[in-house]
């Protein structure tokens, strides 16, 4: 079922996302372009300003691409599970979670789509080719040092990378289910549902980050003895522990806030 | 048989409050659940439905308590339009399809067509009559066991009520119980069984239709209008 979810889900969210990450490719295009002539000798007026609004567009497309896959995302849920839809969903044979999964799934691949487009678009327009292979070369050199000095290798770099990558797709988790949760909780209201739901979310945004706050300080403080010993072998080693450690944090609220939508959602549903 | 059994159902919101509702409506009966507005019609079809949970008391489908499983079992048209407005109407077609294996796609396709409305029109192009025609067309095109019809005559024309009527009396599965909420009895009088008259969500008067029709001298309309007289 949750296959045969996904499909309409994909179907609901790509008619607002793909127009505008044509868009994007679009005005990225645009705008390297008109800063290559710039940069190739094409000097007059109007080619300066081509160029100026050019990039202008681009970086408006950008905005508008991150501002509507959150609207969208945001908005779906809202619409098919706490609207008039939300009849024909929650009658459907499925229980409530591979609803949120659907969604969930959905909006993390839009982010992950929008935000390596919005990379990928950025870099290209700000950065020409031969720039890129020089990026490389001194990684890699960097990357060579760096293990011939402290022992850091090919096997340490790719799980600071996969760590720093679930890290993030964690904390875009948490950040999407921060919203559903919001809603669901604050849909169980008889009045002022959006109202409420809008003082659920900073309640709860605020409780993340006086957690988080809190957890800093504590790790702060046991750590203060810590930086007597401190080399590059060490830094790496609390590196690797507070992205652990972060990992954890973003899981267990990811965990909170999806048991707290489906709570709601299977438990307290209250469609007009 | 009975289909569905609601034994003690009650809930409250506020100061409103359903129940306790103790009855069933048995395989190839159709169940009116007749009221004003507010009596709570709606109410209770969502908690057969599982769309809210009692406060106390039990609901049953085919002896399963609502959730997924008893979802499979009914065909739900709530009063609201759920139909998601984008979609086209072929596209729900094949939604109704993937998710319901009792749905009877080639039936949908010839009833909508019967209507005049083309597969490729969305939802939001449709007249108001017509959505809640294409809404009834979906929910009757499943071989459900229990059809739960919330107002299916509400907000459309006469001729309309006849289509409506029509494709409920032909559309239902053999053996499958119906429960149809109304206020506009005189249109459903023909396709009632049995009748629960509810008052502020509780339970006024029920029993076979017939029955009370020979009891009381009068039909099931010229009954609801006297002891709903204002």
């Amino acid at each position: 079922m949750l296959r045969r979810l996904l499909k309409y889900e994909f179907a609901a969210t790509a008619r607002y996302i793909l127009p505008l990450l044509a868009l994007l490719f679009v005005m990225s295009g645009a705008a390297a372009l008109s800063i290559r002539l710039l940069g190739s000798g094409y000097t007059g007026r109007a080619a300066a300003i081509l160029a100026a609004i050019s990039v202008v567009l681009f970086f408006l497309s950008v905005m508008a691409l991150a501002a509507v896959t959150l609207v969208v995302v945001v908005y779906r849920f809202y619409k098919n599970l706490l609207g008039p839809e939300g009849y024909l969903m929650h009658s459907l044979p499925v229980s409530v979670h591979p609803l949120i999964w659907s969604k969930l799934i959905t909006a993390l691949c839009w982010f992950i789509l929008t935000g390596l487009c919005i990379y990928a678009c950025v870099f290209t327009v700000a950065f020409r080719a031969e720039v890129w292979s020089e990026v490389l070369s001194e990684l890699r050199l960097l990357f060579e040092r760096l293990s011939a000095a402290y022992g850091i290798g090919a096997a340490e770099l790719l799980s600071v990378v996969l760590k720093l990558a679930l890290l993030l797709l964690l904390g875009t988790a948490s950040s999407i289910l921060l919203f559903y949760a919001s809603l669901a909780i604050g849909h169980s209201f008889n009045r002022y549902k959006l109202l409420a739901s809008a003082g659920i979310f900073l309640g709860l945004g605020l409780l993340s980050q006086l957690v988080t706050l809190l957890l800093a300080l504590i790790t702060g403080y046991s750590l203060r003895g810590f930086v007597t010993v401190l080399n590059l072998r060490s830094l790496a080693q609390l590196g690797h522990a507070l992205l652990s450690g972060g990992i954890l944090l973003n899981a267990a609220w990811c965990v909170i806030l999806y048991l707290l939508t489906a709570h709601m959602l299977g438990r307290r549903l209250n469609l007009e | 048989m009975a289909v569905l059994e609601c034994a003690g159902l009650h809930r409250s919101f506020g100061s409103f409050e359903l129940g306790e509702l103790t009855f069933s409506a048995a395989e190839g009966r159709v169940l009116g659940l007749l009221g004003p507005n507010g009596s709570g019609k709606t109410t209770l079809i969502k908690l057969i439905n599982g769309l809210i949970r009692p406060d106390g008391g039990r609901v049953t489908v085919c002896g399963l308590e609502p959730g997924p499983a008893s979802r499979a079992l009914v065909s739900y048209m709530p009063e609201r339009m759920q139909l998601p407005d984008w979609m086209k109407v072929g596209g729900l077609v094949r939604f109704y399809g993937d998710f319901y294996p009792d749905f009877e796609a080639s039936r949908a396709r010839e009833l909508l067509s019967s209507l005049g409305v083309d597969e490729g029109q969305r939802v939001r192009q449709l007249s108001k009559g017509l959505r809640q025609k294409t809404q009834l067309v979906l929910t009757m095109s499943r071989r459900a066991r229990l059809y739960l019809l919330d107002e299916p005559f509400g907000g459309v024309d006469p001729a309309s009520r006849d289509y409506i009527l029509e494709t409920i009396m032909s559309g239902r599965a053999e053996g499958s119980a119906l429960l149809i909420s109304t206020h506009l009895i005189a249109d459903a009088e023909g396709l009632l069984d049995d009748v629960l008259f509810l008052a502020d969500g509780k339970a006024l008067l029920s029993g076979p239709a017939e029955q009370l029709r020979r009891e009381r001298g009068m039909s099931i309309d010229a009954l609801f209008r006297e002891v709903f007289r204002c």
